[in-house]
């Protein structure tokens, strides 16, 4: 790889998306390569910023879908990111960067098989049946320690990241690659996330609407989250306590676009979750929001050749995250730099003078 | 006799809780708590509160954290909850597994990657536990008295002489001040400093060796700690001290370092060879007063203060029946 491009080659990237998966792509493209491309040109366009992005209605907590991930990458990439963050835990700025170790419960009405992700979390165990007496609507049920990573912290704490590194951000709404090719990106990175398919259409992306509701309980320090296997992930009551308010969620629908929240919906919500934990009707309610979890049969990361005028424009498609963004952002951002560096060679071998073996 | 006078001098945990299983146990009676000192300011409101059971595999305390009461009451009252964590050790201890592991919840030795955090640690029991938040506990428990007819005075008794004859029955649960009240020279204070901070995404607790470092996560606030220092009566807190406390507890959890809102507090843990649980009679002038003893907890008072309060309603119990019965009242 040749290094120290002059200005005329200099290397123009514009990354769309300003969640948790745009900008940790964001960062680890810059870590990786800002000192083999002088200068990086690295752009964020974004319409939606921290508070308002997906990331930030999320809980935050690390966990990853009970039934296994789609492929060993994935299992691959879920394990990196749990281990960057614990490797941050211990650090000054864990409570900056809104992480916090957790620990709690996940339950069920009947056994089920240990989860593909029960060695990555910490201390993975069984449910005893003491601990079941606390929850009379569930007879089955594991207890582990993992992570929180939430939202609006780690989205300020990366903005401030890159800002330092010069990094720049535009708020605009972008209406297709094409349009950003044309402005001049010779590299596009695509974390819109949900909205992925108003760049280009993708029949395989739908929104999962869900719906929170913030509260003040700092008594409660454990996450309790129950399952269902027959109505699906994310429709029954969960309470994730963060690193100042506890989320309360259970709300999952497919297909509905409505940023609006529901009464109906919140009355779901708080009945589940006083029932689950009764000392909740005691909590000040905070805030409440929705956020539409962007839901693919697997997440759509890989490259893509954009033809636009006589011109090439490498795309990399980083979204469709589903419910677990945060869970696997880190992992993703690796793979992204590794098909960042990957386009980097191919430019630099398009240039190389004929090899004289 | 018709209604009992009951004075409970005190108004700590011990006190507080006694009066409320007295209020349960004997029938036709009138409480009064008489204390110097209410909740926030008494001893207990100065300890974090976290159930781990007492060194002494005293009946009390495994009745206590079984205790239905505590179990489900309690935590449903917003009182009392389940606190998660870990209790680390820099070499390995010779009890592996504490007289208590099956009282608590989820007990299990911590594995290799949950003691990587502590480099100088190479044991560890993660558990969870319950933790009772005195600072709403105590307004609690007197209220419940007030309910149910109870009076709080603000008073400082020299000699419980002086409740003579205004009660029948006194229960004396004035921790360290046992020493001057009743004159037991086997009470002492054992000093413990605290600071109380502000880092809501700490929700483990952490308890290094002998338990003189820790870091308790509660409702309001982290307490960080501590010190055991007997002999002392000093309630001012020592500014080294803090910040001794602060960097011991940074070094178990660095991102305490961006807790604010620092409050420093002290607290006498009313130390005693043995829990005085017992009757006493002070008779003078042919008058007579029925005395029940209830003090000298240590550092254990909240863990079993449950069990112990009940015990010593039972006693209180039996001075009321003997008051009661008329063969027994005194013709001096």
């Amino acid at each position: 790889m040749q290094s120290g491009r002059d200005a005329a080659d200099a290397m123009r990237v514009v990354l769309i998306g300003a969640g948790v998966i745009g900008l940790s792509t964001a960062l680890c493209i810059y870590e990786r390569y800002h000192s083999v491309l002088q200068p990086l040109d690295l752009k964020i366009y974004a319409d939606r910023f921290t508070p308002l992005t997906t990331s930030d209605v999320a809980a935050g907590l690390w966990q990853p879908y009970l039934t296994g991930p789609s492929t060993p990458q994935e299992m691959e990439w879920n394990q990196q990111t749990f281990d960057y963050l614990l490797s941050h835990i211990h650090s000054p700025n864990a409570e900056k960067m809104g992480l916090a170790l957790v620990s709690g419960y996940n339950l069920f009405r009947e056994a089920v098989p240990d989860p593909f992700w029960k060695d990555i979390v910490l201390g993975f165990r069984k449910l005893t049946p003491r601990e079941l007496d606390m929850f009379p609507d569930y007879s089955y049920g594991w207890f582990n320690t993992s992570l929180i990573i939430e939202g609006k912290h780690y989205l300020k704490w990366l903005t401030e990241r890159l800002t330092e590194r010069g990094v720049k951000f535009f708020q605009r709404k972008v209406e297709s690659l094409e349009e950003v090719a044309r402005g001049g990106a010779d590299v596009i990175i695509n974390s819109t996330g949900v909205w992925a398919g108003a760049l280009q259409p993708d029949p395989l992306l739908q929104p999962g609407r869900g719906q929170i509701i913030k509260v003040d309980a700092p008594w409660i320090k454990h996450f309790i989250l129950t399952h269902d296997p027959k109505s699906g992930i994310y429709t029954t009551p969960y309470i994730i306590p963060g690193m100042q308010a506890v989320t309360l969620g259970g709300i999952f629908q497919l297909g509905n676009w409505s940023e609006i929240n529901s009464s109906q919906d919140h009355n779901t919500i708080w009945k589940g979750c006083c029932r689950l934990d009764p000392t909740l009707k005691n909590a000040r309610i905070a805030g409440e929001a929705t956020g539409f979890r962007p839901i693919r049969p697997q997440m759509r990361l890989e490259r893509e050749r954009l033809r636009v005028g006589s011109a090439n424009t490498e795309v990399i498609h980083n979204y469709g995250h589903g419910g677990y963004g945060l869970t696997i952002h880190w992992g993703c951002a690796l793979e992204a730099a590794k098909l960042f560096g990957e386009i980097l060679e191919e430019k630099a071998l398009s240039r190389m003078p004929p090899s004289h073996l | 006799m018709d209604t009992v006078r009951i004075a409970v001098v005190g108004a700590g945990v011990i006190g507080l809780s006694t009066a409320v299983c007295i209020s349960q146990l004997v029938p036709r009676c009138s409480i009064t708590i008489i204390s110097d000192k209410f909740t926030p300011d008494t001893t207990s409101d100065v300890a974090a509160g976290i159930l781990i059971p007492h060194e002494y595999p005293e009946a009390v305390v495994q009745r206590d954290l079984r205790s239905p009461v505590l179990n489900c009451q309690l935590r449903g009252s917003c009182r009392c909850w389940c606190s998660p964590g870990i209790w680390i050790f820099q070499s390995i201890p010779t009890e592996q597994a504490p007289f208590w592991a099956d009282v608590v919840l989820g007990f299990r030795k911590m594995t290799e990657a949950e003691l990587k955090k502590f480099p100088r640690y190479v044991f560890g029991h993660s558990f969870t536990t319950l933790k009772c938040e005195t600072l709403i506990y105590l307004p609690w428990l007197e209220k419940r008295l007030k309910t149910h007819g109870g009076l709080l005075l603000h008073r400082r008794i020299e000699d419980l002489w002086e409740l003579q004859p205004s009660f029948d029955i006194v229960v004396n649960c004035s921790g360290v001040g046992s020493r001057e009240l009743v004159g037991d020279a086997t009470v002492f204070p054992v000093r413990g400093q605290v600071l109380q901070v502000q880092a809501p995404w700490v929700k483990h607790f952490i308890r290094d060796g002998s338990g003189l470092t820790y870091i308790y996560p509660g409702a309001s606030q982290v307490t960080l700690g501590g010190t055991r220092q007997k002999g002392d009566w000093n309630l001012s807190p020592d500014a080294e001290i803090s910040r001794d406390i602060f960097s011991r507890c940074c070094a178990l959890e660095p991102s305490l370092c961006r807790a604010c809102s620092v409050k420093e507090r002290v607290g006498l843990r009313p130390n005693r060879p043995s829990v005085r649980l017992q009757k006493e009679v002070l008779a003078r002038d042919g008058q007579r007063l029925s005395i029940v003893h209830h003090y000298g907890h240590g550092s254990g008072g909240i863990s079993v203060h449950w069990g112990s309060a009940l015990e010593a309603a039972r006693l209180v119990s039996e001075c009321a029946q003997a008051l009661r019965t008329p063969a027994l009242t005194s013709k001096l």
